[in-house]
């Protein structure tokens, strides 16, 4: 018996997976077909795999329509045991008996072997439209292990478990949790974050299109553990595919009594209901996406009062990723240690990331926290250091350089790098493209996806686009570099929310990390050899104000408060802000050769 | 926040020094202790927008907007740091940088909130770059927005949200943001009800009222018009805010020399339009009663009608309801139609060569002027109406200093109204003022009782009331604020309740916090105007209307009794059902 599985995730549906999949349905009346989601390697699209009398298992990559009648052909000569070779034969899972030479065991590709799945471990596995096939592969189990459990259980386990929201805070799910439950007024609300909206994450869609039902049984687990009888999902209505396979398993689980009226027989009832919106970046943002749910235009509303106090139509609400969600049944089933076993202390369980740019395999992969930027680049199909930089966390993430490849990746290594895990997108920028470009392209972005009210945000992204356009442009001056950024800071400190604080950190992180390629556009620069002119600070003028060490790209300078600063002279790359800024005018310029002291004339201070 | 917290009182530390507050945000703290913090968006009438971003403050190290930081037990707060410094001014610079820079010619000049904290924060922008170029929309015959001004602080959006349409919100989103009525629509398309409360918040020149001084000055330019001014009753003790006086303070006598210095003909007050207002209101709420009691069916409880936009209102958004509405035309109509007629009669003045205009602390009575129910001989009754804002600035473009000028009297032949016409222009003046004369109507004698009702003054939004008039229970009620006026009316829908009459004004505090009073406004100066209108009818020689001399001496000698053949004809309109807007044209 031959039964052949088609990925039909947005991905393979995109490159043109419905058509083998109809054609292997018509090319093969006697074998069984059926669709799974994406299992993460995208650039192998569309894919096929193929189990043979429940043994042996082939993976055949980017097949085409034209191919279908080989695959089955393969497939009866290996009923028949006759061996033949195949050229379109990728990769074979560990499961089957090695038929073919020459081919490897798909766990064994750059690609997977240093993955953890978990969360997506039924991804391209399951059939996302079929209930049946996730409870043969031990779905709802957990679901019937957690109504068995008291709610206060569920929560410790799950604060115990230390997993921590997935949608780019990072704030600890099990915390969250408790703010609510502690909370006087009897009605909660339980909102599925699923509206992800960053340029180059994708990993939430692949999750929800190959395997809804996990993500069900999630909320619904975190719904009995809250106590709350009405859940949300809120996506965007882009999302045609994982919009029409999660209203289809929505009505597979109410059907079969997983959903709905007394659950499995006992007290717990639960309504989940979809919502749709536009589309926009900033419904992403918790309180932005509760306006969007009550009716009124998706922006934000300032905090406190947290959702947690008041949240949608004034209840208390838990808002939390589709993926933190989809965490919940894997530690409710397997404990919270076991889901501590991976990652690190601070940030355990494993992470989606979605991989493209200038990659060599583009994808979603799942690793667990802690795993290094050089790994991934390796998952990517990238020797050790082909590519100029990575953007972490999207538009609202940073770019790091390749000075950071053995940087782990966890909350709080990416966020010394001035980048966030956001959702988990995972850019890679290679060698022949200009950070500047990359960041003015990020910019463009947050300032059309800004919600438009409050100042730094609304008014200082397009600010700071100007200016980066300008230095792309290489008209930029070394004022615009200083304006660039202050402003910047600026708006990471006064925004009204999440978005805003994060919106310039593609300027901040650039200019930490790739300082030259600023250098290299801003004229002034250019012909000011460093070891022709250096700056130096006039002890008896030194005031210890701190100020040149704050504006220093480079922290250069160094110094205590009230004290006399100095100048690291092998960090200075002499672009003068300090000259200009020291409202002491301690700073001089010298050139080196005639060792003339140049007057710098201080600059808007007044 | 817990309620023992919240009523409770907090100590905190500012700058150092400590400071005990019941207030529950952080930025009303800080002024309560006597520091000035910047905000462009924050209003005490509204629950925090937290937009501008300028009232930063470090609290416990971190930045902060104090406008919607709630005030806790032990709090370090730091009001000036070199970081905040900084971040104000950024903000302050990057608002400018989108703001067309024209002050000296800009209608706010020397009167922006924008302006004034602009000149204190930074000298000049660093930023500049693309503007937001939306333009002007005047085609409302109330407000003009300018949206090339505005600084998107949000105050409009919850000040038409109060006043009951929820015309305005922001619309289209990142650097195009831009507050809009539905579908970018202009004004006049729309359900505006005029009422002007946008413009009453508005930091910036970007809503304003509708300037009709060139009109007025071509008036008072024209030697063959008599140009008669009448002044609203609430005018008389706000316009003084204008000039530097306190809140609340009366400038009755002064605003008519100075309006006399301007070059109006003669000054009228429109109090006493409120006395007619009253004397056929209270016939014709007795009447209804008295219809009801004989078992006709009658539209009651009957509403008030003095105030346009809550008329405009009612027809856009409860036209079931007209019939409920009192027929009587609002004070200034009537008195525009007395001095056109009668006064024009009595002073030998052809009614043609009089202009009549309104100085009113409303925008909704320059679109009431307009209205085609209100002609008379077949022009408008009223033939400009100025707000209280444009009108101190004619004073100041006279040369005139209101604060020092000499009290005067109003002109003599329509003078003196009577304490119930001046309390108009408090929320709940209207309902006193009838039930006064009413109660005389229906029991044929005054009686003292009904004097002072305490139960229907006071600023909260809808006010309820039993009172025994003229040996009949009346259920009355009192809304301010559409908002308010919204509950209240489904709740008499609903069948919730019942009341025989209904008094409602669209702006917060009624007259006294209308949309052309001075800026700023707010609750507690409305309460203060509000408190000099009652000293004004406290102190006042006759308290009721029909007492009121000239009312009688007009009635006899021109209108005969209150709801008689003639004045039905002069003193009565009525109201029509408006379109709603529709989209396809």
């Amino acid at each position: 018996m031959i039964s052949i599985r088609v990925g039909l995730g947005s991905c393979g549906i995109s490159s043109g997976a419905l058509e083998v999949y109809n054609g292997l349905k018509k090319a093969g009346q006697d074998i069984s077909l059926s669709k799974a989601g994406c299992m993460g390697a995208c650039f192998l699209e569309p894919l096929a795999e193929m189990k043979v009398d429940n043994f042996e298992t082939l993976i055949f990559a980017n097949v085409s329509q034209d191919d279908c009648r080989r695959i089955i052909e393969i497939g009866k000569s290996l009923e028949k045991k006759k061996e033949r070779g195949a050229q379109l034969v990728y990769a074979k899972r560990r499961d089957g008996e090695l038929v073919f030479k020459n081919v490897k065991y798909i766990d064994d590709t750059e690609f997977f072997n240093e993955q953890v799945k978990n969360v997506s471990a039924k991804c391209g596995i399951v059939d996302p439209e079929s209930i049946e096939d996730y409870k043969r592969n031990g779905g709802f189990s957990a679901l019937k292990k957690a109504l068995a459990m008291k709610p206060e259980e569920i929560v410790s386990e799950v604060k115990k478990s230390g997993l921590r929201g997935r949608g780019g805070s990072g704030f600890p799910t099990g915390v969250k949790w408790e703010a609510v439950l502690s909370s006087p007024e009897k009605e909660h609300y339980l909102i599925c974050n699923f509206d992800e909206g960053d340029p180059g994450a994708f990993m939430n869609r692949a999750l929800v299109e190959s395997d809804p039902f996990e993500v069900i049984e999630g909320i619904e687990i975190a719904a009995y553990a809250l106590g709350v009888s009405q859940a949300f999902i809120y996506t965007r209505s882009e999302y045609t595919l994982a919009v029409e396979r999660l209203k289809n398993a929505i009505a597979e689980t109410e059907k079969s009594n997983l959903l709905g009226e007394n659950i499995l027989g006992t007290d717990f009832s639960l309504k989940i209901s979809l919502r749709l919106g536009a589309g926009a970046f900033v419904c992403g943002e918790e309180t932005a996406l509760i306006s969007s749910i009550e009716g009124r235009s998706g922006r934000p509303f300032p905090k406190p009062p947290y959702p947690a106090e008041k949240g949608l139509w004034g209840m208390p609400t838990v808002i939390n990723n589709v993926e933190t969600l989809a965490n919940i049944p894997a530690i409710i089933l397997n404990g919270a240690d076991w889901f501590r076993g991976f990652g690190t202390g601070p940030s355990p369980g494993t992470k989606m990331f979605s991989l493209s740019g200038d990659v060599k395999n583009s994808g979603y992969i799942e690793l667990p926290f802690g795993s290094t930027l050089s790994q991934v680049a390796g998952i990517a199909g990238l020797k050790k250091d082909n590519f100029k930089a990575v953007q972490l966390g999207g538009p609202s993430g940073g770019l790091v350089s390749k000075a950071h490849v053995k940087m782990p990746l966890d909350y709080e290594s990416i966020e010394g790098a001035e980048a966030i895990v956001g959702s988990g997108g995972i850019v890679f920028i290679g060698k022949k493209r200009a950070v500047i470009d990359v960041v003015r392209y990020g910019l463009r972005f947050i300032v059309s996806e800004s919600c438009g009210r409050c100042v730094p945000c609304r008014e200082g992204t397009m600010r700071i686009y100007e200016i980066i356009e300008r230095i792309a442009a290489g008209n930029g001056t070394s004022d615009d570099l200083l304006n660039l950024y202050v402003l910047s800071n600026t708006i990471k400190s006064t925004s009204l929310c999440g978005l805003g604080e994060t919106a310039p950190n593609l300027v901040l992180s650039s200019i930490r990390n790739f300082f030259e390629e600023y250098e290299e556009r801003i004229p002034l620069w250019k012909g000011k050899a460093p070891n022709l002119i250096s700056f130096q600070i006039d002890a008896a003028k030194c005031n210890g104000c701190h100020l040149c060490a704050t504006i220093c790209p480079k922290k250069a300078i160094s110094g205590k408060r009230l004290e006399t600063h100095e100048i690291n002279q092998d960090m200075c790359i002499r672009c003068g802000l300090c000259a200009k800024e020291c409202p002491f005018s301690a700073i001089e310029e010298h050139l080196a050769e005639k060792d003339q002291k140049l007057k710098i004339e201080r600059k808007g201070k007044e | 926040m817990p309620d023992e917290e919240k009523s409770g009182i907090v100590q905190i530390e500012i700058n150092g020094r400590k400071h005990e507050t019941a207030q529950k945000y952080l930025l009303y703290a800080l002024e309560e202790a006597g520091y000035v913090i910047p905000k462009l968006c924050s209003h005490p009438d509204f629950e925090p927008f937290a937009n501008c971003r300028l009232c930063v403050v470090d609290v416990n190290g971190e930045i902060k907007t104090s406008c919607n930081t709630e005030v806790r037990q032990g709090m370090v707060v730091k009001t000036e740091t070199e970081n905040i410094t900084e971040a104000r001014r950024h903000n302050m610079e990057l608002i400018l940088s989108n703001h067309p820079l024209d002050c000296d010619y800009c209608y706010r000049n020397m009167r922006c909130e924008l302006q004034a904290l602009a000149e204190k924060i930074t000298k000049a922008t660093r930023y500049a770059g693309a503007e937001r170029k939306i333009g002007k929309d005047e085609s409302s015959s109330a407000i003009t927005r300018d949206m090339d001004k505005c600084i998107l602080c949000g105050r409009c959006i919850a000040a038409c949200e109060r006043a009951g349409v929820c015309l305005l919100d922001y619309t289209k989103r990142g650097f195009n943001t831009a507050i809009m009525p539905p579908l970018g629509l202009k004004i006049s398309d729309t359900s505006c009800i005029s009422c002007g409360q946008c413009s009453l918040f508005c930091p910036a020149a970007a809503i304003t009222e509708r300037d009709d001084r060139a009109d007025v000055y071509s008036f008072i330019n024209d030697k063959e018009k008599f140009v008669i001014a009448q002044v609203a009753p609430s005018v008389r003790a706000s316009i003084g805010e204008e000039f530097g006086l306190a809140p609340g303070s009366i400038a009755t006598g002064r605003l008519a020399a100075c309006l006399k210095e301007v070059g109006f003909d003669a000054v009228c007050d429109t109090s006493v339009g409120a006395d007619f207002t009253i004397m056929e209101e209270a016939a014709e709420l007795v009447r209804r009663i008295k219809e009801r009691e004989e078992g006709k069916e009658v539209a009651l409880p009957m509403f008030t009608s003095c105030c346009p936009a809550w008329v405009s209102f009612a027809e856009e958004f409860y036209p079931e309801l007209i019939p409920n509405l009192s027929t009587t035309k609002s004070p200034h109509e009537i008195m525009a139609v007395l001095l056109k007629t009668y006064y024009s009669e009595k002073k030998g003045i052809p009614s043609d060569s009089i202009a009549v205009i309104s100085i009113m602390p409303c925008t909704a009575k320059k679109a009431e002027a307009k209205r085609v129910e209100l002609k008379i001989m077949g022009t408008p009754a009223v033939d400009a109406v100025l707000t209280v804002r444009e009108t101190a600035r004619m004073i100041r473009e006279a040369g005139i200093d209101l604060k020092r000028a000499k009290e005067e009297n109003f002109d003599d032949l329509i003078r003196d109204a009577s304490g119930a016409g001046q309390i108009f222009g408090a929320t709940g003046g209207v309902m006193e003022a009838v039930l006064r004369t009413a109660d005389f109507m229906l029991s044929g004698a005054g009686s003292s009782c009904c004097l002072e009702l305490r139960e229907v003054r006071g600023m909260s939004g809808i006010k309820e009331a039993e009172y025994s008039i003229g040996g009949k229970k009346l259920r009355v009620a009192v809304a301010n604020g559409n908002a308010n006026a919204k509950i209240l009316i489904d709740r008499i829908k609903s069948g919730e309740e019942s009341f025989d009459f209904v008094e409602i004004m669209a702006c917060p505090g009624g007259c006294s916090g209308g949309g052309g009073q001075p800026i700023p406004s707010n609750r507690k100066i409305i309460g203060e105007r509000i408190k000099a209108l009652y000293l004004i009818d406290s102190d006042a020689p006759v308290r009721m209307s029909h007492e009121n001399p000239i009312v009688k001496q007009i009635y006899s000698e021109f209108l005969e009794s209150p709801g008689s053949g003639t004045a039905e004809k002069l003193l009565h309109t009525y109201y029509v059902k408006k379109k709603k807007f529709s989209i396809t044209d």
